[in-house]
């Protein structure tokens, strides 16, 4: 195999950099840098890179965009009771969850629709009035939230009081589940 | 590698799970199918049960999401070995993957990234496409994408920059028709120059599907029944290139298998026609 030349390892070296840059760039797309200098300056030499590359920052933004919509479609489907229950505000909801919540790739879809059930738990939780629909909403969320759960692992009991039922599920392996209704 | 010695396939479906049901009751419309590699990658249980059952009864091509084969950092090992088990177990007429980058800088992106098209991306392409061959014993076929990002500083356009790849590697092209047109109607260019000035001997497979449109731009949404514009290119393509497969790929708004089977008619008539009328 011939070696890269001096040039050829540069230019690899570059691509490798902006490669990075914009990873982060669309993933992380709306991180708040707090005052951590490290991560400030990281996010500097990115800015640089991208620069650099001349990307176009309207372009930039309308892909950060093309990936938290699938974020939204992909949790629908993983969700999708809690959504529906949802209604129109599923979107706004997620949207705002975003904010503080990123996703890192495919293999992480999962954990996106579990924190994001987490979230909205948390969020009714803390509702000063609780609302007969809140509860349906609240036993979905819960409910589909295992069932992810149940996908991340290799095997799973859990016990789980649904409304006024006990469930119970039991995982084995990545696909075979045993639930009672 | 003599690309058009590889078999006929048809007109087929890239399988989603909600079509499992009526998949059999539509079979005379259903060539084959296309499966994505990486819901089957170590299949147990179900899986592996839907796994046999798909490939008991329709040939099968395994189409990988993210190999990223444009990472400069090089493949992940873990990934290739599954995607490679996979391949290698199912034996297809050939299997196919994206011109693309998925991971950099320890980020799994979770969407096809557009590649700067310069000699650097076509090393890089190079040696993983060698790392990637060297595990198959299949031949390989890339697909375009849609160029989200563009790069100001690119040595090559997008036809030249296919042209390159496959003369210095042996793959064929998985052409998405729809990518080619998003592209040609989002970034102002003529499809059918594009097309002319691919390899045509290396054009093994086409993709196809409806997007739509917003804020003046085409979304590669996967989620229409495919347009005009779509039907029209994918007649210059089939003219162009002795194309040996098609696959509709749908993934959202996903409706009643039976209202594909009419894009696959659709489909199959154009390679029919092209077909009895050659140089027409």
């Amino acid at each position: 195999m011939q070696e890269p030349s001096s040039n050829e390892f540069e230019q690899h070296q570059e691509l490798e950099r902006l490669q990075a840059a914009l990873a982060k760039r669309l993933v992380f797309w709306n991180r708040s840098l707090e005052s951590d200098s490290a991560e400030l300056d990281s996010a500097e030499l990115d800015s640089a890179e991208l620069a650099r590359a001349e990307l176009d920052s309207a372009e930039l933004d309308r892909a950060s965009e093309t990936l938290l919509r699938k974020r939204i479609s992909q949790t629908r489907s993983l969700l999708p009771e809690s959504t529906k229950l949802l209604g129109r505000e599923y979107r706004r909801e997620f949207r705002e969850y975003a904010k503080s919540h990123h996703f890192d790739g495919h293999r992480a879809i999962l954990l996106d629709a579990i924190h994001f059930a987490d979230w909205k738990l948390y969020r009714l939780a803390r509702e000063q009035e609780s609302k007969p629909e809140s509860h349906k909403l609240r036993d979905a969320l819960r409910w589909e939230q295992e069932l992810c759960r149940m996908r991340l692992s290799r095997f799973r009991l859990r016990l789980m009081r649904i409304g006024s039922e006990v469930r119970w599920v039991f995982r084995c392996g990545k696909t075979m589940r045993i639930w009672s209704w | 590698m003599n690309w058009s010695e590889l078999p006929e396939m048809g007109v087929g479906i890239g399988y989603r799970e909600p079509f499992l049901s009526k998949l059999f009751d539509c079979r005379d419309s259903i060539d084959f199918l296309e499966i994505t590699a990486d819901h089957y990658f170590e299949p147990i249980g179900s899986k592996a049960a839907e796994l046999d059952l798909l490939a008991n009864n329709f040939p099968l091509i395994p189409h990988g999401l993210a190999m990223s084969l444009g990472s400069a950092e090089g493949l992940d090992a873990t990934y290739l070995k599954l995607y490679a088990d996979l391949v290698n177990r199912l034996k297809p007429a050939w299997c196919s993957e994206h011109i693309a980058f998925t991971r950099a800088g320890g980020i799994d992106i979770g969407h096809l990234t557009p590649l700067p098209k310069t000699d650097a991306t076509l090393r890089v392409l190079h040696d993983n496409i060698a790392r990637l061959q060297d595990a198959i014993q299949t031949p390989l076929i890339l697909e375009n994408i849609t160029d989200t990002i563009r790069y100001p500083t690119e040595s090559y356009d997008g036809a030249e920059f296919l042209g390159e790849l496959c003369d210095r590697n042996d793959v064929g092209l998985l052409l998405d028709v729809t990518n080619l047109f998003i592209n040609s109607a989002n970034h102002r260019f003529d499809p059918v120059e594009f097309l002319h000035r691919l390899p045509k001997d290396r054009i093994v497979q086409l993709h196809f599907v409806g997007g739509y449109i917003e804020d003046g731009l085409w979304v590669d949404s996967h989620s229409r029944a495919t347009q005009d514009e779509i039907w029209e290119l994918l007649d210059r393509v089939v003219r162009f290139a002795e194309v040996k497969g098609m696959i509709l790929e749908r993934d959202e708004n996903i409706p009643d298998l039976q209202e594909l089977t009419t894009e696959l008619e659709h489909a199959r008539t154009i390679v029919e026609r092209v077909r009895a009328t050659p140089g027409a």
